[in-house]
């Protein structure tokens, strides 16, 4: 059985800028959750959440240590820093955008959230 | 071993060396000149009237040269520094409840309209509704019902200044002469601002010396 949810219930994330790319880390709230997210969040699934609003590719790479995944959106913040005329030029805030994705989560991942909390 | 104790000594050897050689270059070339040069000693005061006729006088045409070619060089970096890179300028209206993304929007659709028939011309004009979707674009989704307020902000640029400082001027008269319940413009003209574009690069690690210093200040 699975639930459709956001990945703000699975993971919290944190992002900036490297100049044109927004760098979004997303660390997972269980070891299940990251389990989960290491084969269902890829960087296609990215990159298709962000349709239309990157200019670049969407590259990942996996921090099993952190139980976390980096995600590089590469031409997501109109040139970047002092050139962009965005209002989150610097991509502080591209990561709560990411939260937003659903995902199907089965059961046994969303239990081991609920089990987590007490202990963070 | 003994070649490292010694090398630092025949280096230092070798430069004193090197030293008197050269003394001794010159001073040989300086008499050289000096025996050929005997005739100009019968004619001392005329030599020295020369010198000075070649020398300082021509001081004071060395001076107005470089002056007016200073001045030029000036004038022209002038010109060229001025115009360098882009320039952008951020307008911002704040429409309150009831409509208040309607009116947003019909303010920036007249905005547009306004900047297209003074025939302005940018390399990209951009408008965020904050309080809806600035800082997540599409995925917001639709509008919120009866927002209390949403601050429609355009952000301009171009690499002429020109059509940025006559944008700023647009953004006042729509307070009267668009949609109504706005607020938020006591700030006054938006200024225009020099774009500085800054570019990260790796750089070898070999390049830097790390170091910490430690100092302790008593406040």
């Amino acid at each position: 059985m699975a639930a459709r949810v956001q990945l703000r219930h699975l993971a919290h994330a944190r992002s900036g800028d490297k100049g044109d790319t927004a760098n979004v880390g997303v660390i997972a709230r269980s070891a299940e959750a990251y389990a989960f997210l290491k084969r269902e969040l890829t960087a296609g699934r990215v990159a298709e959440h962000f349709a239309g609003m990157i200019d670049g590719p969407v590259e990942r790479y996996e921090l099993d240590n952190l139980q976390a995944l980096n995600f590089l959106l590469h031409g997501a913040l109109g040139g970047g820093g002092t050139v962009s005329l965005m209002t989150d030029a610097q991509g502080k805030v591209y990561s709560t955008a990411l939260l937003r994705a659903e995902l199907e989560v089965p059961d046994d991942v969303l239990a081991s959230l609920a089990a987590g909390r007490g202990e963070r | 071993m003994l070649d490292r104790a010694t090398g630092a000594l025949r280096r230092l050897g070798r430069q004193c060396i090197g030293a008197i050689w050269r003394l001794g270059y010159a001073s040989r070339f300086f008499a050289a000149v000096l025996m050929r040069s005997g005739t100009s000693f019968r004619r001392f005061r005329l030599v020295i009237k020369e010198i000075y006729f070649a020398g300082v006088l021509s001081l004071i045409i060395i001076i107005v040269s470089g002056l007016f070619v200073g001045m030029v060089l000036g004038l022209q970096g002038y010109e060229t520094l001025q115009r360098y890179g882009s320039a952008e300028a951020v307008g911002t209206l704040v429409y309150a409840w009831p409509d208040a993304v309607a009116k947003a929007q019909k303010a920036d659709a007249v905005l547009r309209e306004r900047l297209d028939r003074l025939g302005l011309v940018f390399d990209e004009v951009r408008t965020e509704y904050v309080g809806w979707n600035a800082t997540h674009g599409p995925l917001a989704g639709p509008p919120p019902e009866d927002l209390a307020e949403v601050e429609l902000r355009v952000a301009v640029k171009s690499e002429d200044k020109a059509p940025v400082e006559r944008f700023t001027r647009e953004i006042a008269p729509l307070i009267l002469s668009g949609p109504p319940g706005v607020t938020g413009f006591a700030g006054g003209r938006p200024r225009v601002q020099d774009i500085v574009a800054y570019w990260p690069a790796l750089i070898d690690r070999s390049a830097i010396e790390p170091g910490i210093e430690v100092e302790v200040v008593e406040v």
